[in-house]
């Protein structure tokens, strides 16, 4: 059945272009496709991207803390932790994360860190039930005020979305200025058979609807609360 | 549909007659005006991604063919299957057969208007399988058993009180009007259903021929949990979703949120290609694209109507429509209300029926300023109304008389000296009958004295006015 709808409508719209007078396009335009949208612009310098990109965080109701290094970032992980009375997290499996040893600071602020191994419950329910999930954003969007995470084996999908927060550390992220930059830093993400990562997911602020009244209401099915920790060496804080 | 019960004028009718409706769409209208205008007055480019947007819908189309090829070979090659349907039972029963042959006994839904269009819900039903749609408006309007008014706000005719009722008797939870509440409410009831079901049901905003990729917004998070948590992924998508590259999905992204709703983007913007992979814990281990027809490929063969293959579904031109506004969505009577929908639902409805939805227009030409990718939606509604034998008499004599103003004179002349209030017209057996249809729900004009002399008096009034406001 399947093969037989593929060729009718293949045939059908091949028909189509030929009977239609429609839009025809210059050789040119035709020729031009991954160029990109995007002109080149003047580089942002460090201090003002960030700067911007904190103010684009807030507006979207993100909670944005600033660490000058490692160590004032872990200590600033700690108090959050203590302040939301944290008692258990799915974290991913991520060099960033490693660096600022950030398993080591769930473990000692007495975080249970999950998946538990011994359970019979897959994944998703386990973050399910965690009250805390921290990934590490790969790219950063200034225009939107974006976080970009992709999935892959230790950085699962769930991880940003079923806990009730969501805790992102912004640390070695590739920043993009505008929202057309994306297809660029996609195309890098490609493996070598071409393939993109299974998911890649731009979060800008919590979860949130309008479907009542457009009322805007944080946090429905996603996660209540986003929090950024962001971690800007030298002069870039 | 509907459609085949009654026509826009009954149900238009009735609707103006509902004051809390009316009220509720028209605070909907100003607070959505209020969003998008923000949004746009923050990005300066607008013209600019408008411009591109439409280029890129053009360019895309003109090798539609092509690009579903090689959209087919992109998601094969990311593990993925790709099914062709040429109407809507063919799409039924291919997600019916992916649901048979994985015992699927609970269905989650991201909200899709194409698998409104196919009726999905009812087919899987009608199988034994749970269905739940997940998204806070379709959700509601599920709960209620009713179709969804828009295309982005499907509960947007509702109050936060006929919610509150709502769910109260359905999900039997205290009633609160809060609407934080009532959010929380969906939240619990839906959260659990999403980790026991077995398949996930999405639309697509887009797919991506060069990666074999399909683009998804949201701002809930259901969606992200239906392609999460599930172990099938199936996504049905109109054939002219297809774009050619990244490039194209992102000039394309830039404008989607701002006009669906004044964000810069919406909360999730995702990008997913294939199924999960190796070692990955979560995610569908089977992906399906179904590809749908559904009357599309003869909209593509038409030049004067293809244009609306263009639209992006953000449901802007919806909001700004003033017909919208005071009619409501369930008054067009098919899945696809408003503007886009007077252009889509007669289009790919059987022959004759929503015909009288491309009359359901003023043509002052809100649409086509705001559209996104810049359909020029009042040419393809007159485009439309062309095609329509219905009225052709009445509006070619009155075109013809427009076009003649010496002729036009004299009618009008011979008319005031012998029937001023047109009442004997409108009682005459051959001239009175489209007279009296017209003028059903329109005063008619007195024809006591011309337009042109009573014009110096109006512009003086409506100065007046002006200088008021």
């Amino acid at each position: 059945m399947t093969s037989d709808a593929r060729e009718t409508i293949l045939s059908r719209l091949r028909q189509g272009l030929k009977a239609s007078s429609g839009p025809e396009l210059e050789p040119d335009a035709q020729a031009a496709p991954s160029s990109g949208h995007e002109k080149p612009r003047p580089d942002i310098p460090d201090h003002d991207f960030w700067k911007k990109f904190q103010e684009e965080l807030k507006s979207l109701n993100a909670q944005v803390f600033s660490a000058k290094d490692l160590t004032k970032a872990k200590e600033m992980l700690a108090r959050i932790l203590k302040e939301r009375e944290v008692k258990s997290a799915v974290i991913w499996d991520h060099p960033v994360l490693e660096a600022l040893g950030a398993a080591r600071v769930l473990r000692d602020a007495g975080v249970k860190i999950l998946p538990d191994a011994s359970s019979r419950e897959g994944f998703c329910s386990q973050a399910g039930a965690a009250d805390l999930g921290v990934t590490s954003a790969q790219a950063v969007i200034l225009e939107s005020g974006s976080l970009v995470v992709r999935a892959g084996k230790g950085l699962e999908r769930s991880t940003s979305l079923l806990p009730p927060v969501h805790l992102a550390v912004v640390a070695d992220a590739k920043r993009l200025t505008h929202i057309p930059n994306l297809a660029g830093l996609l195309r890098t993400w490609k493996d070598e058979e071409g393939r993109l990562p299974s998911a890649v997911h731009v979060i800008t602020g919590p979860s949130s609807t309008a479907d009542i009244e457009l009322v805007k209401v944080l946090g429905v099915h996603g996660p209540l609360k986003l929090i950024v920790l962001m971690v800007l060496e030298g002069d870039a804080g | 549909m509907e459609t085949k019960n009654s026509d826009f004028r009954t149900r238009s009718a009735k609707a103006c007659l509902d004051v809390h409706l009316g009220q509720t769409l028209k605070k909907a209208a100003c607070v959505h005006k209020a969003k998008t205008d923000k949004a746009f007055l923050k990005f300066e480019r607008v013209e600019e991604f408008r411009a591109l947007a439409h280029e890129v819908k053009e360019r895309s189309l003109s090798k539609l063919p092509e690009l579903l090829t090689r959209l087919e070979a992109s998601v094969r090659k990311a593990g993925g299957v790709v099914h062709w349907a040429r109407d809507a039972s063919e799409a039924n029963a291919i997600v019916l057969g992916i649901a048979a042959k994985n015992h699927v006994r609970s269905v989650v839904k991201g909200k899709s208007m194409v698998t409104e269009e196919i009726g999905l819900n009812k087919a899987l039903l009608d199988t034994g399988c749970e269905v739940l749609e997940t998204d806070l408006g379709q959700y509601i309007v599920q709960l209620a058993n009713e179709p969804p008014s828009h295309i982005t706000a499907p509960a947007v005719h509702k109050t936060r009180f006929q919610v509150a009722d709502l769910f109260a008797e359905k999900l039997n939870v205290p009633r609160t009007e809060d609407i934080g509440e009532l959010t929380l409410t969906a939240r619990a009831a839906l959260r659990q259903k999403f980790l026991c079901a077995d398949m996930g049901v999405t639309g697509a905003n887009m797919a991506v021929a060069e990666t074999g990729s399909i683009v998804l917004v949201e701002n809930e998070g259901n969606i992200r949990l239906t392609v999460t948590a599930p172990r099938i992924h199936v996504a049905v998508m109109g054939i002219e979703k297809v774009v050619e590259n990244l490039d194209d999905a992102a000039v394309i992204l830039s404008l989607l949120a701002r006009t669906a709703t004044g964000q810069t983007l919406s909360s999730y913007t995702s990008v997913i290609t294939g199924p999960r992979r190796d070692g990955e814990l979560d995610g569908p281990y089977e992906f399906h694209l179904i590809l749908l027809d559904n009357g599309r490929s003869a909209i593509f063969s038409e030049p004067a109507l293809r244009e609306i293959l263009y639209c992006l579904r953000c449901g802007h031109c919806l909001s700004v429509c003033p017909v919208y506004e005071k009619v409501g969505g369930h008054s067009y009577g098919g899945v696809y209300p408003g503007p886009m929908g007077s252009v889509l639902t007669p289009l790919l409805a059987p022959v004759g029926e929503a015909d009288d939805l491309p009359f359901a227009c003023t043509g002052c030409g809100a649409c086509a300023e705001e559209c996104p990718v810049q359909i020029n939606i009042p040419k393809l509604l007159l485009a439309l109304r062309a095609k329509n034998p219905k009225g052709k008499k009445g509006s070619q004599t009155f075109a013809w008389l427009a076009g003649h103003p010496g002729a036009f004179r004299a009618a009008a002349s011979a008319l005031r000296g012998l029937d001023p209030k047109l009442e004997k017209t409108r009682r005459a057996p051959i001239l009175g009958r489209p007279l009296r249809a017209w003028a059903k729900n329109r005063s008619l004009p007195r024809l006591k004295k011309p337009f042109s002399k009573r014009w110096p008096n109006l512009e003086k009034e409506l100065g007046k006015l002006r200088d008021k406001t």
